[in-house]
């Protein structure tokens, strides 16, 4: 029985220049649920991630051959880019909040998208930041500088950035690598709310949040994806060896 | 080990010491560029707001309402002007000019107005001698010059008439001081008049003037050779009217001050004949009496006076009152206007071309060869000389495309020669905008249009301004450029078309052409003024736009 899925890869390859960075990637992304992408500096988790919003379009010498499947739909066939990234937002690693006020930060997409009134605008931003679990912190602040706010409040703030364009699919590029614990932990939390709307892919560095956030894992090694399963399944019964020796720290 | 340590510890001391020389090297290549900048500046602008000359005039530095005709007091008058006429004092060779028409307006006020004179026909005594003692033999009324009967009448038509200057007997000072409309005026009218030996030229050395202090060390017997006053060897011989005569009391109260005691080895004489005998007689003689006197009778034993002149120089009736005869009179109002139109019209042509033209080479281009040749063409273009863009404009603009000399020629010129700076500025600013803000705008679903006017302008704005001010900069001070293209007519611009003098230009002519040199001081500190108003407001726009930058 063919099964739904929300994302689908089928014998995806991605070059720079001549250099192979992804080697045959089939991977199923399943509705609603957090899947991470885990594996060492330079496996390639990155770079599959940013193909599947089509942010490796803006590099000049990228070329990608196979076919990704956004809802069954080959995105770099069948869809336009703006409406696909639209559908499928994407939090960087670092916090990057544009040099604007807080309220600016989270209407921007919004706007790009033709909304311009101010009470629609105002809803969906307060609707953002209160899922993107920020509000209380930054209500009284709306109008101040973004750049203002601490690390994992800015992190947050680009969360609610995404949601505010109602995407369905959320690529994290390791969202908590520049944070501390703390602000690590609520960023955590808070996916674990948003997954019940959406469907979240994660690159993580992290093992440990892996097994704690994820509920699929895929285990990426020199652009090769090379195993892939519940995350339980990932952690506790591998089957590959090289998944084995990275779980248990003999690399990486 | 030990060794090791004792190496490490002496390179670190020499680190020390070389980084101790460095600071106080830069420290000091610092600390003389302020200094020399901050001298510049301070030079020009205290030469703007404060004028002070030395001139050399054929009378000395002083002088009172009561004019002596001639040695003798019998003959007196009171000079008075009509209050339009921004003037204080005058010279007696100022006198005698406007009343035989050699001058003909107030320039010496600096002010565009008719000099109207006023004399006393011949049937008043004064009027009479006048004439006589003034005008000498050689010189006639100017004729424009009007007579009048009697002192009220005189000060009547001076007061109704702008520019006017008349002359009255003393007695009637209180009627004309309780005039409004007219005002006494002080007259220098005594002079210094020596033996010819002491203009001779000896050993390659001339007397040319007198100090004030020499004058006063001469006749209060504190010099006593021409040598110590910067003329030739030779003794000085001090001849005095009596002190109860009336011209040496002014004498004494106008070139020694009351408290100073005439020379005692000098010779008194008690009337004119006998003054010039002495004079004449004695070489390194010198005395003093009325300049009409020796106008008409010595005009070559005179000795000139420097005085030292501290006026106001830019003053609010300078940017207020436009140009009149070259500049010579009048204020800049107009030229300052040309020049806030140019300012304006370079900006709202250059900004939009610069700025565009800089997001294609950043945002759309790439780095193609055609690019890069391109961009290579504007680096090139920023360093060539400003009168060949002149040149180019005068040729094309206002010659090919016939839009004659006038504002569009002479902006679309400088709009030409400010591009490549503030492309530079404006592609520095844009290429400092973080990768991540484009690279979030476009996973926000933003297209690259969208992405450029919402995200990186925004953020580039301050660098753009800066590159603006400095294009700013270049357009007020251009000098070569904007005479070839804009023209130099100092009335105010009408119409795009229409030739007009800015700032630069008015600044350049009248140093070059010898008009004034406090007057081009003072436009250079109108210059200066409008650069610091410029970047003052630029600034507080930057840093009103920097508040969404801060952490």
């Amino acid at each position: 029985m063919k099964k739904n899925y929300k994302i689908r890869t089928e014998k995806l390859n991605l070059f720079y220049g001549d250099v192979q960075a992804l080697v045959d990637i089939n991977m199923n992304v399943e509705y609603n649920r957090i899947t991470a992408l885990i594996g060492p500096s330079g496996c390639g988790k990155s770079t599959y991630l940013r193909t599947l919003n089509r942010m490796n379009d803006l590099i000049a010498s990228v070329k990608i051959d196979g076919t990704v499947y956004y809802d069954d739909t080959d995105i770099y066939k069948d869809y336009d880019v703006i409406e696909l990234r639209k559908r499928i937002g994407m939090v960087f690693q670092k916090p990057n909040p544009f040099p604007m006020s807080v309220y600016d930060n989270v209407a921007y997409g919004p706007r790009v998208h033709g909304i311009r009134k101010k009470e629609e605008l105002d809803s969906i931003v307060e609707k953002s930041i209160k899922a993107a679990a920020v509000w209380d912190e930054v209500a009284d602040r709306l109008h101040q500088p973004a750049l203002g706010l601490s690390g994992g409040q800015q992190q947050r703030l680009c969360i609610a950035r995404v949601l505010a364009v109602e995407p369905d699919v959320i690529l994290m590029d390791e969202p908590t690598s520049a944070l501390d614990p703390i602000s690590t932990a609520k960023i955590e939390d808070l996916l674990d709310q948003l997954k019940k709307k959406y469907t979240i892919i994660i690159v993580t560095h992290n093992m440990q949040q892996a097994g704690r956030i994820s509920d699929y894992t895929g285990f990426f090694l020199n652009g090769i994806l090379i195993e892939m399963g519940t995350t339980k399944d990932i952690f506790f019964n591998p089957q590959d060896k090289r998944t084995e020796d990275y779980i248990s720290g003999r690399f990486g | 080990m030990k060794q090791r340590k004792a190496k490490i510890l002496q390179y670190t001391k020499k680190a020390r010491r070389a980084q101790k020389t460095a600071k106080t090297v830069l420290w000091l290549a610092a600390g003389v560029t302020i200094v020399i900048l901050v001298w510049i500046i301070g030079y020009v602008v205290y030469n703007g707001f404060v004028s002070d000359l030395h001139r050399e005039y054929p009378v000395i530095a002083k002088g009172g309402p009561e004019v002596i005709l001639d040695w003798q007091a019998e003959q007196t008058l009171v000079f008075i002007v009509n209050n339009s006429v921004r003037i204080e004092e005058l010279s007696a060779q100022d006198i005698i000019d406007f009343y035989c028409g050699e001058v003909r307006d107030w320039v010496i006020a600096k002010q565009d107005l008719k000099v109207k004179t006023f004399a006393l026909d011949m049937t008043a005594s004064l009027g009479k001698a006048f004439s006589e003692k003034v005008l000498g033999k050689h010189l006639s009324y100017n004729s424009n010059n009007r007579f009048v009967e009697n002192d009220e009448e005189m000060i009547k038509k001076v007061a109704a008439t702008i520019g006017a200057i008349g002359f009255i007997n003393p007695e009637k000072m209180e009627r004309a001081r309780n005039n409004p409309k007219v005002k006494i005026i002080n007259v220098r009218a005594i002079a210094l008049v020596a033996h010819p030996a002491v203009f001779e030229i000896r050993n390659q050395k001339k007397l040319r003037y007198l100090k004030e202090e020499d004058m006063r060390a001469i006749f209060s017997g504190n010099a006593h050779n021409w040598q110590e006053v910067n003329g030739i060897d030779l003794h000085i011989v001090p001849v005095l009217f009596n002190e109860d005569l009336a011209i040496a009391k002014q004498f004494k109260q106008f070139a020694l001050g009351d408290d100073k005691r005439f020379s005692l080895n000098a010779v008194h004489v008690d009337n004119q004949t006998d003054l010039m005998s002495v004079i004449n007689r004695n070489e390194g003689a010198v005395g003093f009496t009325s300049y009409f006197y020796l106008k008409n009778h010595f005009p070559d034993q005179i000795v000139k006076v420097e005085r030292r002149e501290v006026t106001p120089n830019l003053t609010l009736s300078y940017l207020i009152e436009e140009p009149k005869k070259f500049g010579k009179v009048g204020g800049v109002s107009t030229i300052i206007l040309n020049t806030v139109f140019m300012i304006l019209l370079t900006v709202i042509m250059a900004t939009p071309l610069g700025v565009g033209a800089a997001i294609f080479f950043t945002e759309y281009a790439g780095e193609g060869r055609l690019v890069r040749s391109l961009r290579f063409f504007t680096e090139t273009l920023a360093g060539i000389p400003s009168i060949i863009f002149g040149l180019f404009g005068m040729l094309v603009f206002v010659d090919f495309l016939g839009l004659k000399f006038g504002l569009l020629s002479g902006t679309l010129t400088i709009t030409l020669m400010v591009l490549p700076t503030i492309i530079r500025t404006a592609e520095e600013s844009l290429k400092s905008v973080p990768r991540a803000y484009r690279e979030e705008s476009f996973a926000l679903g933003a297209t690259r249009w969208q992405t450029v006017c919402g995200v990186i302008i925004p953020t580039a704005v301050p660098g753009i301004l800066t590159g603006v001010i400095l294009a700013i900069g270049r357009a007020v001070g251009e000098t070569a450029a904007v005479i070839l293209t804009l023209g130099n007519s100092p009335t105010l611009a009408r119409n795009l078309f229409s030739s007009a003098r800015v700032l630069s230009v008015h600044l350049y002519l009248l140093a070059t052409e010898g008009i004034s040199f406090e007057r081009a001081f003072a436009t250079g500190t109108i210059l200066i003024v409008i650069i610091l108003i410029v970047n003052t407001v630029a600034t507080q726009l930057i840093k009103k736009m920097n508040k969404m930058h801060k952490a």
